[in-house]
């Protein structure tokens, strides 16, 4: 149970004791916030995974010294006895000892870590030299099945890194584009990260799923395909937060949703702000002409799912009443415009040079951050201050270089920015105030 | 229900890796036997650690060697799985590839490989065996033999092939001759860079254990001057390629002891190992080209066992072929 929920369900029965709350109405409130499942022993299955995990590397350590006077079956044998052990040792406690779980779970994992270590050490014995990426997709195949399995979130986060070095290497070391990592990396972990409600396991997914569209578009395509992609993957998530908001199916994911995705696409917007960045990148892509299939599908794929997922959490606005409707900051809804925006100039060609190519971002950007200022200075909230004072800031240090070219301009930019930081601190400060010494509201 | 699918599953993993070892067991216990010889790699490359690295003179297939339906598809893939037939072993037991296919063959011995690069004239295949794993300092030892006092010894890899291809090192050999190669340098003018001069120094070694016989024509006719392709076509190509080995004498056959070294000293700038080009390009000598990518090898390649039939050392004359390293006209041996 979190901090805040644990507070205010002990809170609730003084409430019922001081009489300012009926019981009823206490469990109503209490119901709104339930206590929640029971979180992985995650210090146990850290330690315990990690040395799993570097005794699996001294095994192979010591195999790779390839001891002369250990012969071939011998060999053998410690990488069958040793994988069989830790897998059986593991099962039982993860399935017979509940109170041993998380050390059964750690065990399986370097089970997992011998199994990669046994496929090198057999390749070793029998000098076998083939292609390597598909010794780490076997890999991460044997990691999946035993994460669905059992199931198991560190299964799963071995079996992603696994198939992301997978795809990373067919892409980067052979040109070799594998068009099944993106949707086998979200079909297979999405829906283990929804059962099992992990949000680790969600966020490592992001990363990866963005990692291997990268990697992936970049080996079948050129130009700026990789960096649109990855833009519409960012908005797509930030809308996904939205969705998930106060919904039924792992509402937990709302925050991680929005923050990874929003940090994404303001690093990716913040880049498309430097005209010289942006007309390279927009230009690149008409130099290429014909586009290729898998290049349209890359940039296509993303974008139209990411159209789709802001289109449902607009017609969710519109039809929820107001007071049932999700807080969105509004500056929000320019996220799917900057997108359609970088695609527009991408296919139709930039139309142009240098930094006037970049000023619809610059405002965007200058958007989100009046806006998270204004946002956190009316309601008190450090963390929206905090992001649009940073935003203005590298916005400003940015532009110090390519747009304010004369000393006035500089002094004068730099004295809007200054006075803006400082009346938000006055407005947030009062923000702040305001918010503590507003009436409880009574039952 | 949930206990079975996760033994299951770990068991999948036992199962994998048993799998993998099975297979190459089956090989090394049924599969035909043969041996290939390696060439000499970059010695920056030739260990990494605890393995050599090979390269085989069966990894380099001319085009006049792939089957048709290979070469009517234009310049293969790379990754394209490959199929290479193998010609009977020698007297020695060494194979050499006869025929590059994309269709697998009925007859085995064929070696399975990918394809590592292509362009108009060669494919480099691998064949999954370009890795020798050895105890930790052994390969020093392995390093020591394959290079002796700057003379290259090849090593010859013995296999065990299974009916699918699918080829297992069983051993090592080292060829029982080595080739050793010196390309003169001399500064024009003080103060200026060495350039190639064109005389070269090949030093041929008996590396074995017993009396080994070469061949040194004048002229140094034994051997012959290949193109050899680094990033691009090596459009170069030596203006005797076609000319037939010359006849020999028992007065050209060098009987060498174990140990033993043959000089032989070929100018380059002799007309006779000029090189030409398609293209308007006429016969010049190598050190004329400053082409980074037209390299060269100098293979020593004796006449035939039947050429060879009526000379008094016959029985003891090596019959092979040994390329030297590299070599470019911008005055390096890689």
């Amino acid at each position: 149970m979190s901090m805040p929920v644990r507070r205010l369900h002990a809170e609730s029965e003084r409430w019922v004791r001081e009489g300012i709350l009926s019981s009823e109405q206490a469990e109503r409130i209490r119901g709104l916030y339930p206590a929640s499942r029971p979180s992985r022993p995650w210090a146990t299955l850290v330690f315990c995974g990690l040395g799993a995990v570097i005794v699996g590397l001294g095994v192979t350590l010591l195999f790779a010294y390839n001891w002369r006077a250990m012969p071939k079956a011998a060999k053998l044998a410690t990488v069958f006895l040793g994988l069989g052990a830790a897998h059986a040792g593991g099962l039982y406690l993860f399935h017979r000892r509940p109170r041993y779980r998380a050390l059964g779970e750690a065990l399986t994992v370097g089970g997992t870590m011998l199994f990669g270590a046994g496929i090198w050490l057999v390749a070793q014995v029998y000098h076998i030299e083939e292609h390597f990426p598909t010794a780490f997709l076997v890999w991460g195949s044997g990691a999946f099945l035993l994460a669905w399995a059992m199931p198991s979130v560190f299964q799963a986060l071995v079996s992603m890194a696994a198939l992301c070095v997978w795809a990373g290497s067919e892409s980067a070391g052979f040109d070799t584009p594998m068009h099944a990592a993106v949707p086998l990396l979200a079909a297979g972990f999405l829906p283990l990260a929804y059962r099992e409600r992990s949000r680790v396991l969600l966020v490592c997914l992001l990363a990866a799923v963005g990692v291997a569209l990268a990697s992936v578009s970049a080996a079948c395509s050129q130009g700026p395909v990789p960096f649109l992609a990855l833009l519409a993957l960012s908005v797509l998530a930030l809308a996904a937060g939205w969705l998930h908001e106060g919904a039924a199916l792992f509402p937990e994911s709302a925050m991680w949703y929005r923050g990874l995705g929003f940090t994404a696409y303001l690093v990716l917007v913040f880049v498309l702000s430097f005209g010289e960045i942006a007309e390279d990148l927009f230009r690149e892509l008409q130099r290429h002409q014909p586009w290729p299939a898998p290049a349209l599908a890359y940039a296509a794929a993303p974008m139209a799912l990411a159209l789709a997922a802001w289109a449902a959490l607009g017609a969710r606005q519109l039809r929820a009443p107001p007071e049932r409707r999700a807080a969105m900051p509004p500056d929000l809804w320019m996220a799917p415009l900057a997108m359609a925006a970088a695609y527009a100039l991408a296919f139709l060609g930039p139309g142009g040079s240098g930094l006037p190519v970049a000023v619809p971002f610059n405002l965007i950007l200058l958007a989100h951050a009046v806006s998270a200022m204004a946002q956190g200075a009316r309601r008190g909230e450090v963390r929206a201050v905090a992001v649009g004072c940073v935003l203005l800031i590298a916005l400003t240090a940015a532009r110090y270089t390519d747009l304010f070219e004369s000393l006035l301009a500089r002094g004068a930019a730099f004295l809007v920015v200054g006075t803006s930081l400082f009346v938000e601190g006055f407005l947030y400060a009062r923000g702040k105030r305001l918010k503590r010494g507003a009436p409880c509201a009574s039952g | 229900m949930r206990v079975w699918m996760t033994i299951i599953a770990a068991g999948l993993q036992a199962a994998v890796l048993a799998y993998m070892a099975g297979e190459r067991e089956a090989v090394l216990a049924h599969g035909a036997e043969i041996w290939l010889r390696t060439v000499p790699v970059d010695p920056r490359d030739l260990f990494r650690g605890d393995y050599v690295r090979l390269r085989y003179e069966a990894s380099t297939v001319p085009r006049e060697r792939w089957a048709e339906s290979l070469a009517r598809r234009g310049t293969p893939r790379r990754g394209r799985r490959v199929y290479a037939l193998l010609t009977a072993p020698d007297e020695d037991g060494l194979s050499e590839v006869r025929l590059l296919t994309d269709e697998r063959p009925e007859e085995p011995p064929f070696l399975r490989g990918r394809i590592e690069h292509a362009d108009s004239t060669t494919a480099s295949v691998r064949y999954g065996i370009e890795a020798y794993f050895v105890q930790q300092g052994a390969g020093l030892a392995l390093e020591r033999q394959g290079n002796r006092e700057g003379i290259r010894v090849p090593l010859e890899m013995a296999l065990a092939v299974g009916t699918n291809g699918i080829a297992v090192l069983r051993g090592h050999r080292p060829c029982p001759l080595g080739l050793g190669i010196e390309l003169e340098r001399r500064a024009a003018a003080p103060n200026r860079p060495e350039t190639m001069t064109g005389l070269v120094t090949l030093r041929l070694m008996n590396a074995s254990d017993r009396p080994l016989a070469v061949v040194d024509p004048p002229g140094g006719r034994a051997f012959r001057l290949c193109p050899e392709s680094q990033w691009q076509t090596n459009p170069w190509l030596w203006v005797h390629r076609d000319a037939p080995p010359p006849p020999v004498t028992d007065g050209d056959v060098r009987v060498l002891t174990p140990g033993e070294t043959r000089t032989v000293r070929i100018d380059l700038n002799d007309p006779a190992w000029f090189v030409e080009a398609p293209g308007g390009h006429g016969p010049r000598p190598v050190t004329g080209i400053e082409d980074w990518n037209a390299r060269f090898r100098l293979v020593y390649e004796p006449p035939s066992r039947t050429a060879c039939a009526g000379l008094r050392d016959a029985a003891l004359i090596w019959h092979g072929r040994l390329p030297s390293s590299p070599f470019h006209g911008r005055q390096s041996v890689d």
